[in-house]
């Protein structure tokens, strides 16, 4: 599903460059549940932008599907963001301005669903996570754990092929990221392909794959 | 989408409810200060300007030069003019004649008013102004002593009764007393924005009675204004050179003998009011010009509005980088995201407008009277001008909106989220908006001063008169109290007050215009030179009171009418003379008669000081004038002494009402065109002002949070509060530069300019240069200096912490 190749990115100091990836070469496959894992500042949030097309400054080839990323219009680049991708941040983000409702809706305004299939798509996600009494809070009312549901309702809410969560659990206490990985495992066995970036390792073990960086190298690649 | 939008920014404003306050109350005082404007200048605009066949009609105005010298360029011409026009040229359809009368008292049996807009006019007048008569017919024009009142009049003097063929008594000096006239109309009341807007119209065959038909050959009696209707498409220029030779071939002759020359030139009807360049004007009118100014006033302040609502906009972005990031990565478009923001300027700016329009509209009257803005009600409606809001309120939410929309969205979504803003971009944009502000604020303020300080200088110059403590008695109604001479009866009741210092009669007071203008005048065994003269009755005492000074002879001797002038300096010179000794006992030969000169009396401001100074005759009456100046001993007990002289008045003439005012008040308010203009710049600096503080805050405020980490970390390292203190203050002292750099010399071009429309006028000063920049100065350090202490004295432990 995706292939990187020869993947680098650096910063230019005024006598060397300073990698932060260097060589990464990535196959995953439709249906993967991929674990990145490695100290801080291997590179695991880099990596993932650049997968998920947030971050375009880099050398090396990027194929989704068949298709070269970098060498797609903005246009269908676009398309394809919108259509195939989904995001979880380690801190919610949130809009503070929007309750639980408007916030999962967001991404389908952007897809331009129609309403009511927006409103049966959010009663759908809203009855699965529990949160149908929270509809009208705002995410200031919400605990941490309740605030991350919202994010993983509103990642999935597009219905992406691909999920990027980016430290899901760093800002929850156990229980709470308990919960959370028992949702994305849940959604991996519907057939959604999940990266996660992690430094828990028992969160590492509800996925298929565990990829190991350090100094923006791919330092192990192991199949759980 | 929109209402998700719409949703989206109405939860912002109320969130950050101080900035919203801010940005509104700025929106809200910026466009209520436009609107004003707006209306001022929209009304002066819009004098004469629906006449049906406004068009086509011009007024014919008089050039005269003596020895190529331009004597006076005058609104008022001569009868015979409008004659020989529509004889001799094709494209001249029609003519026109407006005679001024003054002002009269008029009236039936116990129901008098007194009027000055009243002229004599003829058919055609009423054709041009669009008269529209609801009662009476058009045919009493052509029959003498008719006259045709306004719906008002007639209601104030007839009440409910059927005004048409009743009889109506006229006072006025110009017939020597009290004519009856019949009524022959009604017509609806004209509307305010007219340059001359008759209450009574006397019908143009009661002149022909009184002066005889050959009043219309006449080419020196230059106390009338001609319109003509010129042909549609006829063109202005050539046909103004055919009129001078037509005036040329009629009247060339006479006028070459007395070594004048006349040209005349056209002025369009709907220019009229908006036009200074004429003497003898009845009303007066606003300068063009100084609407220009009021014009870019508003602009300046509407900039100044934007700016600090892009200012603004742009600093709350910088707390929406996360949403606008998560929103990006949720796949929203740059399209979608510029319309979410530009959503929140277009509702923030509409709520301003609405408020705005509420304190103009509703409040309108008030605001009016406060301001003395002189504006009729039915200027302040909103439907006549709802399109121009709904055009700046869609165009300046896209300016205020767009900038900060633009800035916000270029940001790559994963920086966004982290909010690491652009804060460099900001404010590399925010210093040269703040020095931009403040520029304004200081040429604001500059104006401010120097408006002050030049009406301030009018008003206290020397007039050549002393004004204070004079008051003013109108004369009693003359044929109202019986006949008989007044002013013998004023004189020795109120003269005889103790505290009555001096009392003398007048025709005419300092503050208005004498209207009795003739070149009728000459020496023995001269020609007449062209130079109009101002004639002016005045009763004993007159220079005694007025502090005149006599250059050379005495006052008048209490003799009889008419034998004895005294002129000023400017007709001294009209006469030909150059030394006041000289004119002395020489014999002043006019239509009415021979005067001797006694005496020269130096010259005075009869009007406000930006007016020209006029040659002036004065000639001595014992009779009935208009009004009786008194000078009183001292101002203190001025309440009792009035009901004194009220009751004493009362006695003598108890028909009469007693209409009193004070002499300098009355002055003062010839500078009403400039005291508005006053109030106006005082409105547009109090938004400066306002605005230039909140810039000033907002830029500030970001500079610092950029600053917060070096300062905490200086701080921890030992630096003192007063070295970061100067540490961060040099930073403004670069902006307060640039600013008097380019602000003090833009402020200097345009009041040098501005001031160039006084005929007298004050140099600009120290005062200029100083104060409006030591105005900034206080204005930027009290609103710097308490946002830099606060980050100055913050715990450097709390800000490194949260890094």
């Amino acid at each position: 599903m995706i292939q990187l190749k020869e993947i680098d990115k650096y910063i230019e100091s005024r006598f060397q460059r300073i990698f932060i990836l260097k060589g990464i070469n990535l196959t995953i496959q439709q249906g993967e549940f991929l674990t990145l894992m490695g100290p801080s500042g291997a590179g695991k949030s880099t990596l993932l932008n650049i997968i998920g097309m947030l971050d375009e400054d880099y050398d090396g080839e990027y194929f989704f599907g068949e298709k070269n990323i970098r060498k797609m219009k903005d246009k269908e680049r676009s398309n394809l963001h919108k259509s195939e991708f989904g995001y979880i941040f380690q801190a919610y983000h949130l809009i503070d301005e929007l309750t639980v409702y408007e916030n999962i809706e967001t991404p389908l305004l952007y897809r331009n669903v129609a309403s009511s299939e927006r409103k049966s798509i959010i009663a759908d996600l809203l009855d699965r996570f529990n949160m149908v009494a929270k509809k009208d809070l705002f995410p200031a009312q919400l605990s941490g754990g309740q605030q991350q549901l919202v994010g993983i309702a509103r990642a999935v809410a597009g219905r992406p092929s691909l999920l990027l969560a980016d430290e899901p659990t760093g800002n929850l206490h156990s229980t709470q990221a308990k919960e959370i990985m028992e949702v994305f495992q849940e959604l991996h066995k519907e057939g959604t392909t999940i990266i996660q970036a992690t430094h828990a390792r028992e969160n590492a073990d509800y996925g298929t794959r565990l990829i190991n960086l350090l100094d923006g190298k791919i330092e192990s690649d192991e199949q759980l | 989408m929109w209402k998700n939008d719409l949703k989206i920014a109405w939860r912002n404003l109320l969130k950050n409810r101080v900035d919203t306050m801010i940005n509104l109350g700025g929106l809200t005082i910026g466009f209520f200060a436009v609107f004003l404007i707006a209306l001022y200048v929209n009304f002066s605009n819009s004098f004469d300007k629906n006449l049906a066949q406004g068009e086509q009609l011009y007024r014919v105005n008089l050039n005269s030069r003596v020895s190529g010298k331009e004597m006076d360029k005058s609104a008022r011409t001569a009868p015979a003019m409008g004659m020989i026009f529509k004889e001799d040229l094709a494209e001249v359809e029609d003519f026109s004649r407006v005679i001024i009368m003054g002002e009269v008292i008029a009236g039936q049996d116990d129901s008098f008013v007194r009027e000055d807009q009243i002229f004599i006019t003829d058919e055609a007048y009423f054709e041009f102004f669009d008269i529209n008569l609801i009662q009476g017919s058009e045919e009493g024009l052509g029959q003498p002593l008719q006259v045709y009142l306004s719906e008002s009049i007639s209601k104030r003097i007839f009440g409910d009764k059927d005004p048409v063929g009743q009889n109506l008594d006229i006072n006025s000096t110009n017939f020597d007393g009290t004519v009856e006239f019949q009524v022959a109309g009604v017509y609806q009341d004209l509307p305010i924005n007219r340059h001359l807007r008759p209450e009574l119209m006397i019908s143009y065959a009661t002149l022909h009675h009184f002066l005889g038909s050959d009043i219309d050959n006449s080419y020196d009696w230059l106390n009338q204004y001609t319109f003509l209707k010129l042909a549609p498409g006829a063109n202005v220029e050539s046909l103004t050179d055919q009129l001078n030779a037509s005036l040329q071939t009629h009247h060339g002759e006479q006028l070459e003998a007395s070594g004048t020359e006349w040209v005349v030139d056209l002025i369009s009807v709907g220019k009229i009011h908006n036009t200074l360049d004429y003497s003898g004007e009845y009303n007066q009118g606003v300068d063009g010009k100084k609407l220009a100014y009021f014009v870019w006033i508003g602009f300046f302040v509407l900039a100044m509005v934007y700016l600090n609502s892009i200012n603004i906009a742009t600093s709350k972005g910088q707390n929406r980088c996360k949403e606008i990031g998560v929103r990006k990565v949720s796949g929203s478009s740059s399209i979608q995201l510029i319309r979410l923001l530009l959503t929140e300027s277009y509702l923030t700016h509409f709520i301003a407008i609405a408020i705005a329009c509420f304190l103009v509209f509703g409040f309108g009257d008030w605001i009016n009277q406060v301001l003395g803005l002189g504006l009729p009600t039915v200027s302040l409606q909103l439907s006549q001008y709802l399109s121009w809001i709904v055009f700046f309120w869609i165009l300046g939410s896209f300016i205020s909106g767009i900038y900060p929309a633009l800035l916000l969205t270029s940001f790559y979504p994963q920086k966004a989220i982290k909010g690491e803003s652009n804060l460099s971009f900001r404010q590399a944009f925010g210093s040269p908006l703040l020095v931009v502000q403040l520029i304004f604020c200081l040429v604001i303020l500059a104006g401010i001063l120097t408006t002050y300080k030049q009406i301030d200088f009018m008003r206290s110059r020397d007039l050549g008169l002393e004004l204070e403590d004079r008051i003013v008695i109108r004369s009693p109604m003359l044929f109202v109290d019986g006949s008989g001479n007044y002013q013998e009866k004023m004189k020795a009741t109120l003269g005889a007050l103790p505290e009555v210092q001096f009392i003398a009669a007048a025709n005419e007071i300092p503050g208005n215009e004498i209207y009795w203008k003739t070149e009728d005048f000459h020496l023995e065994g001269k020609e007449k030179s062209g130079v109009m003269y101002n004639m002016l009755s005045v009763g004993e005492d007159y220079f005694k009171l007025f502090d005149l000074k006599i250059l050379a002879g005495r006052q008048f001797n209490p003799i009889g009418q008419g034998e004895e002038a005294i002129i000023n300096q400017r007709a001294l010179a009209g006469l030909g003379l150059n030394n006041p000794e000289d004119a002395l006992g020489k014999s002043l030969i006019s239509g009415r008669g021979e005067a001797r000169i006694v005496g020269v009396v130096e010259d005075y401001y009869q009007e406000a000081v930006n007016s020209p100074l006029d040659p002036i005759v004065l000639n001595y009456s014992p009779g009935d004038l208009n009004y009786y100046i008194l000078k009183v001993k001292s101002m203190n007990e001025v309440r009792n002494l009035l009901s004194k002289i009220e009751s004493s008045f009362q006695a003598n003439f108890p028909q009469s009402p007693f209409e009193y005012f004070f002499l300098d008040e009355f002055f003062d308010k010839q500078y009403k065109a400039e005291l508005q203009f006053q109030k106006l710049f005082a409105l547009a600096s109090l938004v400066a002002i306002f605005i230039a503080i909140m810039g000033i805050f907002g830029v500030i405020s970001q500079v610092l949070l950029r600053r917060l980490k070096e300062v905490s970390i200086r701080k921890i390292l030992g630096a003192s509060a007063s070295s970061i203190l100067i540490m961060i203050s040099k930073d403004y002292l670069y902006w307060l530069g640039a600013c008097f750099l380019l602000g003090i010399p833009l402020a200097y071009f345009l009041f040098t300019e501005w001031l160039q429309e006084f005929p007298v006028r004050i140099e600009l000063g120290w005062w200029f240069y100083t104060l409006p920049v030591l105005a900034i100065l206080l204005i930027f350090f009290s609103t710097a200096l308490v946002l830099t202490i606060r980050t100055v004295f913050v715990n450097p432990a709390k800000i490194l912490k949260s890094e």
